[in-house]
């Protein structure tokens, strides 16, 4: 057998056996070193070096920043906005759901993070108006996916770093598939809540309403203006754009909101560091990924697929369906970084842009987000909720559509990824 | 004596055509025939294997076998390796080919063993940094008043572009495309093939050739992969590195020129070359003030360098 | 007497609740305020800080194994359970403890390794471009970070022994299995 079988299968049997993912990949890593005679300090020294890149600290600051907004009252805001315009639609509240998800996916780079902000207020209130409990957990978990697509977004950050793309392109190209998806949520959710009678007694819509609630969520809209218009306007990087989102934040909470107090913005710190945490997983993945060049592993996944078909639709097809599975049980952070440097040469091979790749990608791990067993999103709409994983994962099924058919038109037609990035910076070569 | 087979894997930031492709290929060839088939070369191109901060370390490690790396990126580890990165510490392509293929070349390159366990194989050729702007032609000293520069972390650096009246902006290199599409920064400074392998020139218009620093990229070999050699080997490993260096060197020189004309004519880039005279004034006030901070062997080695110009 | 034994094991108590809480959240605000200062620099002083990058990035990798080590105190560490939780019971707990043992196997390897790495840092120079200073202090980091994870991992297991081995170690509460928890 060759080595590499043997690294593939170590790496496999620990997953399935529940070694935490940074381990399984450490020790594939290690018997990977052990096999072509590397020493092992290759594994200390990306410990440190894999951590150092400048643009992953916007990882963390985007998630702290987040925290510091939701717990400082914008949530609520961007909420009261999405109210006064829909309202007094049947349904309303399923809407005002998917609105609010999507305002808060401009401030908020993770779909997680989303669901808890937006879904912990609007659950509650859909359950008093007698929605089934299934649909109003499945309607926030599926649309605070939409922050991982609607810039920031930390995944899309991710994928830019792993494939060495430029975060502002990939923000841009972000933008049109969040928007189309969360427009198709808004139909499909519409009509579930047509069909059962939910909701609908809200206020007629009037104008009067609708700019008082904007005028007083004025500042969690200043946030995404801030933060988009600082990269695009050239006056800071990605970067130093989160840290301006967390002083921001800060301000608006504790000065203007009056709704931040020291636990609150310890407790956003202590949940920022726990998930900072998991990024020490890509320590060993970029040593694997170092070592999957000597062991010529883009090459060998290159030849498989080609032996299969040349036809870049098709092989974005399977890629997408190997996505789609590997996301029901693997984290959306491990699957970008494991795969996109094995399969992201391949593509570009065939013609892709990596642009486009990297929206397809986290469109992927968005799905992921919503499927069993793993699904960030479905945990936390179930805990809201209070039903269990399961039956918010049978609710979220016709929700899923919408990001399969965002899925294939990207697929089928690449414009509607690469227009808005192209237009801004001019198309590439 | 039968020579067991050994594999050398040689690695460097940019893509396979860049310049170090160009000396890696040349070193492939000539080391798998001068060593009678006994070592392998394989080529890494493209930061799969280490980036270029990491490469020196992960050599002194021995988990890389070769890298190329720029001289900036060796000074955190020999910081003797700062009296290259010196503003016009080099009065022309002649004489940087002069220092680093002679005596003192020999003595940096004995001093690096001693301190770091790295081999230096051979220097390559030089690079000139050209500079490219978003905003202006430089015409004149006074027309870097306020210009946003992109620098490597390098105080050096970052004091000359002070000197010359711009505005350092400290950046790292992962984050510099980006930076210079947004307009963060205006412009920075780098190999001319750099310019043009990055496609810089769709955003800044305006190339500047002032020949402030002279830059060298040389192939280093780690102590570990040089253990594995017979003498035989070893012997085959440095007379490759010279002639590929020598290869390296002369192609550098013919192609600096035609990049130049290509970025002008085909990429529509706007070049300038203004009067060096207040540019090097600036420079040695630069020069004095490092001389000073890095102490005796440091400025021995700055006067031995001027000497070598002679 | 009696009062200061109290102290002290409220004092442990604090500590081993807040250590690498407290420790990653200090760095994750160390490297907000240096990203935040390198643009009040840029606009307000229209000078250029050279040193935050460096200081942020070593403030984040300090960060991140500190938010490790609590991920594993919170057994937050993404692993795939599916599998586990789905076997009879002492099964179940024959192969978390396996895989456990894997894990902190890694642990021990990356402190052995991490110390290795820390001798060659020890005997070459290696100077930190901007903050000048000796890049085996930063670094170290490696070592501590997994040496403190290890320790957590124990510490799980032997909290699940004193506490009675109810729960599948090691395994957040929300994806014990349900029906296996004997009730008592
Ligand atoms: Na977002
Ligand atoms: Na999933």
């Amino acid at each position: 057998m060759s080595d590499t079988m043997w690294v593939v299968i170590v790496f496999v049997v620990l997953t399935v056996m529940g070694v935490p993912l940074i381990a399984s990949v450490g020790i594939a890593t290690a018997v990977a070193l052990f096999l072509i005679d590397i020493p092992f300090t290759l594994l200390s020294q990306t410990g440190f070096t894999a951590l150092q890149p400048f643009p992953l600290l916007t990882i963390p600051l985007f998630i702290l920043a987040g925290q510091l907004m939701e717990k400082g009252g914008m949530s609520n805001r961007l909420i009261q906005i999405a109210n006064a315009l829909v309202g007094a639609y049947k349904g309303s509240l399923g809407l005002v759901t998917v609105l609010g998800c999507m305002f808060f996916a401009a401030l908020s780079g993770s779909g997680p993070a989303t669901t808890a902000a937006i879904g912990s207020v609007t659950i509650p209130s859909m359950l008093r108006e007698d929605y089934s409990p299934r649909f109003a957990a499945a309607v926030a978990a599926s649309a605070g996916a939409l922050g991982s697509m609607i810039p920031p977004s930390n995944l899309l950050i991710i994928y830019a770093l792993v494939a060495e793309e430029s975060i502002p392109r990939l923000f841009l190209a972000g933008i049109v598939p969040g928007i189309f998806v969360g427009l198709l949520l808004l139909v499909v959710a519409g009509g579930i809540c047509v069909m059962n009678d939910y909701g609908g007694k809200g206020e007629r819509f009037s104008w009067r309403p609708l700019i008082k609630a904007i005028w007083e969520g004025k500042w969690a809209i200043g946030a995404p203006v801030l933060i988009l218009g600082g990269i695009y306007g050239g006056i800071f990087t990605p970067t130093e754009a989160a840290s301006v989102a967390v002083f921001y934040a800060l301000f608006v909470g504790v000065v203007v909101y009056r709704e931040l107090n020291w636990t609150q913005i310890y407790g956003a710190l202590r949940f920022t560091a726990l998930m900072a945490g998991l990024l020490l997983m890509l320590t060993p993945t970029i040593a694997f990924g170092q070592l999957a060049a000597f062991y010529d592993m883009p090459q060998l996944v290159e030849d498989a697929i080609l032996q299969f078909t040349q036809n870049p639709i098709i092989v974005m097809c399977i890629i997408g369906v190997f996505y789609i599975f590997i996301g029901t049980f693997m984290e959306s952070l491990a699957q970008i970084i494991l795969f996109t440097p094995v399969l992201l040469p391949v593509v570009v091979n065939l013609g892709i842009d990596p642009v486009l790749f990297g929206v397809f990608t986290v469109m992927t791990c968005e799905i992921g987000f919503l499927t069993p067993p793993m699904g960030g999103n479905l945990f936390i709409a179930a805990r809201v909720t209070g039903i269990s994983v399961e039956e918010v994962s049978i609710g979220v099924l016709p929700l899923i559509v919408p990001y399969i058919i965002g899925l294939l038109f990207m697929i089928l037609v690449p414009e509607f990824v690469l227009y808005l990035p192209d237009f801004f910076y001019g198309a590439r070569p | 004596a039968n020579a067991k087979s050994i594999t050398m894997n040689i690695g460097w930031e940019t893509p396979l055509d860049s310049h170090y492709g160009i000396l890696a290929k040349k070193f492939k060839e000539l080391v798998e025939q001068y060593s009678n088939g006994t070592i392998e070369v394989k080529l890494r191109c493209c930061g799969q294997i280490a980036t270029e901060d990491n490469a020196f370390k992960a050599m002194q490690l021995g988990t890389v076998d070769g890298y190329f790396v720029s001289q900036n990126n060796v000074s955190p580890h020999f910081p003797l390796m700062d009296v290259f990165v010196l503003p016009y510490i080099f009065q022309s392509q002649d004489h940087v080919m002069k220092v680093t293929t002679g005596p003192v070349g020999d003595e940096i390159r004995e001093l690096l063993l001693k301190d770091t366990g790295v081999y230096l194989l051979t220097f390559g050729g030089a690079d000139y940094r050209d500079l490219y702007n978003t905003k202006r032609p430089i015409e004149k000293f006074e027309d870097f008043a306020g210009l946003k520069y992109r620098v490597p972390k390098n105080e050096v650096m970052i004091e000359t572009f002070r000197a010359f009246g711009a505005e350092p902006v400290p950046l790292a290199w992962s984050e510099t495309p980006t930076a210079l599409e947004t307009g963060t920064i205006d412009g920075g400074d780098n190999g001319t093939n750099v310019i043009e392998e990055m496609k810089f020139y769709e955003f800044a218009k305006y190339l500047t050739i002032l020949e402030h620093f002279g830059g060298v990229a040389p192939l280093f070999a780690s102590e570990r992969f040089m253990n594995k050699l017979n003498d035989e080997q070893k012997a085959a490993v440095w007379k490759a590195a010279e002639e590929a260096g020598a290869f390296q060197a002369e192609f550098k020189a013919k192609a600096t020129e035609e990049i130049r004309q290509r970025l002008v004519k085909e990429h529509g880039m706007e070049i300038s070359y203004p009067d060096k005279k207040l540019f090097i004034d600036a420079a040695k006030k630069v020069q004095a003030m490092f001389a000073e901070k890095k102490g005796p062997v440091f400025t021995e080695f700055v006067e031995k360098i001027g000497a070598a110009a002679q | 007497m009696k009062t200061e034994v109290t102290h002290m094991s409220k004092l442990w108590g604090i500590v081993e609740q807040r250590f690498e809480e407290a420790l990653s959240c200090f760095f994750l605000s160390v490297m907000a305020c240096c990203v935040f200062a390198q643009v009040v620099a840029r606009y307000v002083f229209n000078t250029a800080i050279t040193w935050t990058e460096e200081l942020s990035g070593f403030s984040m990798v300090w960060a991140v194994y500190m938010g490790a080590s609590l991920a594993v105190r919170e057994r937050f560490h993404v692993r795939i359970v599916i599998g586990v939780v789905s076997l009879p019971r002492p099964l179940a707990i024959g192969v978390i403890i396996l895989s456990d043992l894997c894990w902190m196997a890694f642990n021990i390897f990356m402190v052995w390794y991490g110390i290795e790495y820390l001798t060659v840092l020890w005997e070459k120079v290696y100077i930190s471009p901007s903050l000048h200073i000796d890049q085996k202090w930063p670094q170290m980091i490696v070592a501590i970070g997994y040496t403190l994870m290890a320790v957590r991992l124990a510490q799980i297991y032997y909290l699940w022994f004193k506490e009675g081995r109810h729960e599948l170690p090691g395994i957040p509460k929300e994806s014990q299995p349900q029906k296996d928890v004997p009730n008592e």
